[in-house]
């Protein structure tokens, strides 16, 4: 049988404390992340030719500049470039990365995301709360009152609860599952258990929405090192080794006969990975998403193909992504649960998957699937690793 | 990407050539959309080009109004002061018989009565001195 070898693989992990006060600036949360990665790596920082940077895309450019080459001590750089696909950034650096050093541009590249959103006096409502423009360019939403993103993705969710017959339970065993998740992992700002009847309670933020189906931002920052999966042989963590890479990125079409809300790209982002890891949705053991939303997790789950169309609420209302159950996905507790770092919580998490050392939530890990997405799931990229060089 | 003039206590786009035709038909009480010259797609407004075919020639035109509701949600927490008298209140895409898709509140109607699919007709709410803007409310 062929075996396919390994495009690149991440050999190192560094975070930030995570917080939902306001402790550093971004920045400084990055240049963190960055020294922990690289140390993680068991490198230096001169070792480092490359810099990808992913700054939120509701902060300002002036927050996470190219010079935070300078704030972190970075020197002759071969790579340096802000990476802005929304979202789906944290995902898209690695594969930049990955381009990179399989085409000799740089041989060692740190991805960086950091965001610091809540700042004395200012909230995490404030933060992403201003007018959405949804339809086009111009702004002609904002009179409506179409004012922060629960609301944008909550058209969707309604919509995909309407195709498919769901109801606030399916949204509620998102929460419900990846609540059991966080609470086997010490790094999800979650701590207390959460039933069903306790999201069913809780406050409506944007009806169809929830308090608990809506993610948790804090101020954090993650980064890796990305080299090639040859030189990670020899380095002293284990390797993620990266087998394959996908986009998609469908267009928004507001018209009778299109239902962008519910055919978004991650199906043409995750059966191009497929493709290139030679492998299908039935091999992948674990996925981490971006679950800014619950029914983002739902979408997500049957795009990727891992359930059919229509089928993962009642796949996550019957356990099966939940700790126990035949799909584990969001082990970290996700976005909803975990923490909210934008492309940075699936990269984290996948990483730690592969790598497994997540202690009382390591699950099988021989394929891993992390995938991210931006906009109103609108761009999406995802990544197939392994802690296997050869597939 | 967007600009928003707030000068009359209610975000409104700051106009231009992409907007203009929109807000100009709204004190008018017309529902403008566009609809390509070339193929005849109806599009959701601003379209630079048609997204069907690519032709540049997309000019604005008036639709029946009629339509249905796509997608809603409903506002139970209100993101601007100006929004706090409203809640709670729906956002919704409407889709107009011809085609495009609108984003408007829907007027006039409880929001535990609205249903995916219901039909819909125009109705002009003034949010602001001479801001008549496009609503929708049960046909």
């Amino acid at each position: 049988m062929a075996y396919k070898q390994a495009m690149s693989a991440i050999v190192g992990l560094g975070m930030s404390d995570l917080s939902r006060e306001y402790t550093h600036t971004s920045w400084q949360l990055a240049v963190i992340a960055i020294h922990r990665a690289i140390k993680d790596a068991g490198l230096n920082k001169d070792d480092i030719d490359g810099l990808l940077i992913n700054k939120s895309p509701v902060a300002s450019l002036s927050s996470l500049p190219m010079d935070l080459q300078d704030y972190a001590g970075l020197k002759d750089l071969q790579l340096n470039n802000v990476v802005e696909a929304e979202g789906s950034s944290g995902v898209q650096m690695v594969q930049q990365a990955t381009m990179a050093v399989q085409s000799g541009l740089a041989s060692t590249v740190v991805c960086v995301f950091s965001d610091a959103p809540i700042q004395p006096g200012i909230s995490t409502q404030t933060a992403f709360g201003m007018p959405l423009p949804l339809m086009g360019k111009t702004g002609i939403e904002a009179p409506t009152a179409l004012y922060g993103p629960v609301a944008a993705y909550g058209l969707g969710a309604r919509r995909y609860m309407h195709k498919y017959g769901l109801n606030e339970d399916h949204l509620g065993a998102v929460a419900v599952s990846q609540r059991e998740w966080a609470l086997k992992s010490p790094l999800a700002m979650m701590k207390k258990p959460l039933t069903m009847e306790d999201h069913h309670n809780s406050p409506y933020v944007v009806e169809p929405f929830h308090l608990f189906d809506c993610s948790f931002p804090g101020n954090g920052a993650v980064a890796v090192v990305v080299t090639s999966a040859d030189r990670a042989k020899d380095m002293p963590t284990p390797p993620v080794y990266v087998h394959g890479m996908g986009q998609g990125h469908r267009g928004v079409t507001n018209r009778r006969g299109f239902e962008p809300e519910v055919n978004v790209g991650a199906k043409l982002a995750g059966d191009r990975a497929y493709q290139m890891a030679g492998v299908t949705p039935a091999d992948i053991d674990v996925a981490e998403f971006y679950d800014a939303f619950s029914y983002c997790t739902l979408l997500q789950l049957e795009l990727y193909g891992f359930v059919p169309e229509g089928g993962a609420g009642e796949f996550v209302l019957d356990g099966q992504i939940a700790p126990g159950g035949s799909f584990p996905t969001n082990t970290g507790g996700g976005q909803l649960s975990g923490y909210y770092l934008q492309g940075g919580t699936p990269l984290s998490e996948g990483v730690m998957q592969t790598r497994g050392n997540c202690g009382e939530r390591q699950v099988k890990n021989d394929l891993v699937l992390s995938a991210a997405y931006g906009g109103r799931m609108q761009f999406h990229a995802c990544m197939i690793t392994s802690p296997h060089q050869t597939l | 990407m967007f600009d928003i003039d707030d000068s009359q206590g209610w975000p409104m786009p700051v106009l231009d050539d992409l907007n203009r035709p929109l807000f100009e038909g709204m004190k008018a009480g017309k529902v403008m959309v566009q609809k390509c010259d070339d193929c005849n797609t109806w599009l959701a407004p601003s379209a630079y080009i048609c997204e069907a075919c690519g032709s540049e020639n997309v000019p604005w035109v008036e639709a029946s109004g009629k339509g249905e509701l796509y997608t809603y949600v409903v506002y139970h927490r209100a993101y601007a002061p100006q929004f706090e008298s409203m809640v709670p209140y729906n956002v919704s895409l409407v889709e107009l018989e011809e085609g495009p898709r609108l984003l408007a509140n829907v007027i006039n109607i409880d929001n535990k009565d609205l249903q995916i699919g219901m039909a819909l007709k125009p109705v002009f709410k003034e949010v602001a001195d001479g801001l008549p803007l496009l609503c929708f409310e049960p046909a």
